[in-house]
């Protein structure tokens, strides 16, 4: 028997369609994978499961939880459901916890919600709950704030509270999507352990099919409101009936054609031992201040030509790196050097040869300029400036060469889509013509089908402009594609450094060998596209 | 958390040292000569050379300088040069009833402001919002002067429930030294309390709509639960700060209504003392006014670390 029924669950806001007619089954015990673009209707659907949607949402269709339309009842009685009967599970760890209030009283006040416990006996619960998420010791953590723990350890607080009180269902959002590979590898095994153990039936919400693919019983692809696809999961990879299934299988494991670099021997960026750190908050007031070292002792070099990777977990230091090259961080020892010119006493001569495209499409361009003031802002570090007829036809060659059209140079920023953003942003690197490009994370924020074009793109780019640039990733299948040659960042230094391929293949570092066993991977089924 | 409040206490100090040489410094820039202004223009040269000595204002700057603030930590604040009586009496009698009167109309504006906040935001968009946000509208345009007479045309005048001014001493009872204060402190209260409750909705309604309310939501809270639980607390930031502000305005700030109402408070002490030149009073006044504003300064950093666990670590 299902324990929850979905039925032609149609969804408004406004005019706009958000959801279309899904219907599904979650049977008992069971792991139901929801897959799909950003905007596909994954969340909204979620949230509606436990009636949370927006209130100006028109909701259409029915919700069977055991024999009950959820629709139909109040909001006293869904209080009584939510939390007890059907667990959530956000995306975001680091805000999803009330940060004024201990980890163990937003447990445990699920607990004295709803049951007759008082906050004694629910205290000595959440003690068992910490454990069995993995947070011990539990009688330390259950007095800790949110801010004092890592976001994996925020994260198992709160898969503790949608499992607290045992729940029939738990729906997880995304629930691994902002931690690094080797957490979200914990993370998904804790959350299949603890189903298993509690004959929880779990909704998991994800976009990475990978991750999808060794956790699910059944999955379901939604694509612009409408489930396009569902079938057990073997079926599923095995069959692939709908094309945009396949497209979405494709996209993620995109391999780029990356054309072979014309390298020589002149070098580009020299890096020589560089350390980078920061003060810290100090603990008692009339203690000397501590220094984090973000970065420690790291030297490598770039030739021209040359497509590094850099990869590493969040806080490994890899942003640091990135800011001291750009010339935006204070180096405490060690020096950068661009082509012989030390990067922190550079002219704008020397700032004209790197340029940087960022993670966040959306925030990172001024949404009152138009498209044409965006690009040719790197204008202003030539010199003797240029025609303005001459910069108009090299904004107009530049963005056909990242796949707009000249017309869109009158446009505005919020007109475009995120991955045309992260093409402008291309373009607004690529104008005048550096010799050294940095991505930092440019293709973490995107769709794996928007992902894929992008990372065409540049391969297609550094053909035509004979790019080199350094590719800052936490996404080993991202660096494979894109790079010639890696390095493997931990704790501030580099730890292992080579051809990519090699690395990835016969790495030789035991923390280079965890990052790539706990990558999620695709099912290697054969495809017939 | 001890830290934290080391610090602050540091910085309490050091900005009173500051804000001390400002204020003397500005008041010995200030034209006129309080001896010659007290006797008048056709006092004798000597007269007045004779009455600055008397009042100490032929000894330097400096020693000057270090003799009123060692005063002023034994309490004594000195002489006022028009009334030939120790500030620090003058101060103690006034402050009995501007302390008071602030503290009366914070309590109003914030008794106000909460539940009135609180409700627009669990209204927003709806009449009850619209309705709060009008009246509040209305309470920030309305001069506080033109206000106060209002309530004493309609409350002393019309129906004879207060007195339309003056001051009962504490001496005659406390209920009737309240009373004659009320008018006041509503009058006072008024702007405080329309611009609070403004704040207090706008933080409530951004609290509202974070993640952990979200979570709080799916744990099985009611809307209002999650109010109570989870949103006020850290709605209580940007209000504290408001909180703050505000009483030190009050304390300063009241000169008007205190005209209005005859009442013997500091801002009229300080108003007639400028225009007598007697700059000790001015000095010691003003200086008791800052020592106020930066203390309730520290007691509403101290009060965010209380609310906010991510503060006390910081030092």
């Amino acid at each position: 028997m299902s324990i929850l029924s979905v039925e032609n669950l149609s969804l408004k806001i406004g005019s706009e369609s958000i959801l279309n007619n899904i219907s599904f089954k979650l049977g008992q015990g069971r792991i139901l994978a929801i897959t799909g673009e950003s905007g596909s209707g994954k969340s909204m659907t979620a949230l509606s499961i436990i009636q949370l949607q927006p209130k100006y949402a028109k909701l259409k269709g029915k919700i069977f939880f055991k024999d009950q339309d959820i629709t139909e009842k109040d909001e006293f009685e869904l209080c009584k459901i939510r939390g007890a009967k059907i667990g959530m599970i956000f995306q975001e760890p680091m805000t999803a916890l009330n940060p004024v209030k201990t980890v163990g009283d937003q447990i445990s006040e699920t607990i004295v919600l709803h049951s007759e416990k008082n906050k004694k006996s629910a205290d000595t619960e959440t003690l068992n709950i910490l454990e069995r998420v993995g947070l011990s010791p539990a009688t330390e953590v259950i007095k800790r704030y949110p801010h004092e723990l890592s976001g994996g350890q925020r994260q198992r607080v709160v898969i503790g509270i949608a499992i607290a009180l045992k729940p029939s269902i738990v729906i997880a959002d995304e629930p691994t999507t902002a931690l690094d590979v080797t957490t979200q590898a914990q993370i998904l095994a804790l959350l299949k352990r603890l189903v298993k153990e509690d004959n929880i039936s779990l909704i998991l919400i994800t976009h990475d099919l990978a991750v999808v693919s060794d956790m699910a019983d059944e999955i379901a692809i939604m694509q612009n409101g409408i489930i396009v696809e569902i079938d057990e999961t073997q079926n599923l990879f095995r069959n692939m009936k709908h094309p945009y299934t396949r497209s979405l299988f494709a996209a993620s494991g995109h391999s780029v054609d990356l054309p072979s670099a014309k390298r020589s021997a002149d070098l580009l960026l020299t890096i020589q031992n560089v350390t980078c750190r920061y003060r810290l908050a100090r603990t008692k007031i009339f203690s000397k201040s501590d220094y984090f070292t973000a970065v420690s002792n790291v030297s490598f070099d770039i030739k021209n030509g040359e497509r590094v990777g850099l990869v590493g977990e969040s806080g490994c230091g890899k942003s640091t790196l990135t800011r001291a090259i750009l010339g935006l961080e204070p180096i405490y020892e060690g020096a950068i050097n661009v082509e012989d010119q030390d990067i922190s006493k550079a002219t704008l001569n020397t700032r004209k040869n790197i340029q940087v495209v960022f993670q966040d499409p959306y925030g990172s361009f001024n949404p009152r300029h138009k498209v044409s003031t965006l690009i040719k802002e790197p204008f202003y570090l030539i010199k003797d400036a240029l025609e303005v007829k001459s910069i108009e036809s090299k904004i107009d060659n530049v963005l056909e060469d990242v796949g707009l059209s000249s017309a869109d140079k009158n446009k505005y920023i919020h007109e475009f889509s995120g991955g045309q953003r992260q093409r402008i942003a291309i373009a607004r690197a690529l104008i005048i013509k550096p010799k050294l490009v940095i991505f930092d994370e440019a293709v973490s924020a995107l769709d794996v089908t928007v992902r894929a074009q992008i990372l065409d793109l540049i391969a297609q780019l550094a053909e035509e402009y004979g790019l080199s640039y350094l590719f800052i990733s936490h996404d080993l299948a991202v660096i494979r594609s894109i790079t010639d040659r890696c390095l493997v960042m931990k704790d501030g230094k580099i730890i292992e450094e080579g051809l990519t391929k090699k690395v990835l293949e016969q790495p030789q570092n035991a923390y280079t060998k965890t990052l790539i066993e706990a990558a999620p991977k695709l099912p290697s089924f054969q495809m017939e596209l | 958390m001890l830290g934290y409040i080391l610090k602050r206490a540091i910085s309490l100090i050091v900005s009173l040292c500051l804000a001390s040489i400002i204020i003397f410094s500005v008041v010995e820039i200030a034209p006129g000569d309080p001896a010659s202004f007290m006797l008048g223009i056709n006092a004798q040269e000597d007269t007045i050379a004779a009455l600055r000595a008397e009042l100490g204002l032929d000894q330097d700057k400096l020693s000057r300088y270090f003799s009123w603030v060692s005063g002023m930590v034994k309490g004594d604040f000195g002489t006022s040069y028009t009334y030939r009586s120790p500030v620090s009496d003058m101060i103690k009698e006034r402050i009995w009833v501007s302390l008071p009167l602030a503290l009366y109309a914070l309590l109003i504006s914030t008794f106000i402001a909460f539940p009135a906040g609180i409700y627009a935001a669990t209204q927003r968009g709806k009449a009850g919002d619209a309705a709060v946000m009008g009246a509040t509208q209305f309470g920030i345009a309305i001069p506080n002067f033109w206000f106060a007479m209002i309530l004493v045309v309609i409350f002393a005048l019309k129906l004879r429930w207060f007195s339309a001014g003056g001051f009962v001493e504490w001496e005659n009872g406390i209920l009737l030294s309240l009373k004659s204060l009320t008018l006041p402190a509503i009058a006072l209260a008024l702007p405080q309390a329309s611009i609070l409750s403004r704040v207090m909705r706008s933080a409530l309604i951004e609290t509202l709509s974070e993640d952990y309310i979200r979570t709080a939501r799916a744990k099985g809270f009611g809307k209002k639960a999650v109010i109570w639980r989870h949103a006020l607390r850290n709605a209580l930031i940007p209000v504290l700060t408001i909180i703050g502000l505000q009483f030190s305005f009050l304390m300063a700030g009241a000169i008007i209504i205190e005209q209005v109402f005859f009442l013997p408070g500091l801002g009229r002490l300080v108003f007639q003392a400028i225009t007598q030149r007697d700059l000790i009073v001015v000095e010691s006044v003003v200086m008791l006014l800052v020592f106020a504003v930066i203390t309730v300064n520290f007691i509403v950093d101290v009060a965010y670390a209380v609310v906010d666990p991510r503060l006390r670590r910081r030092v």
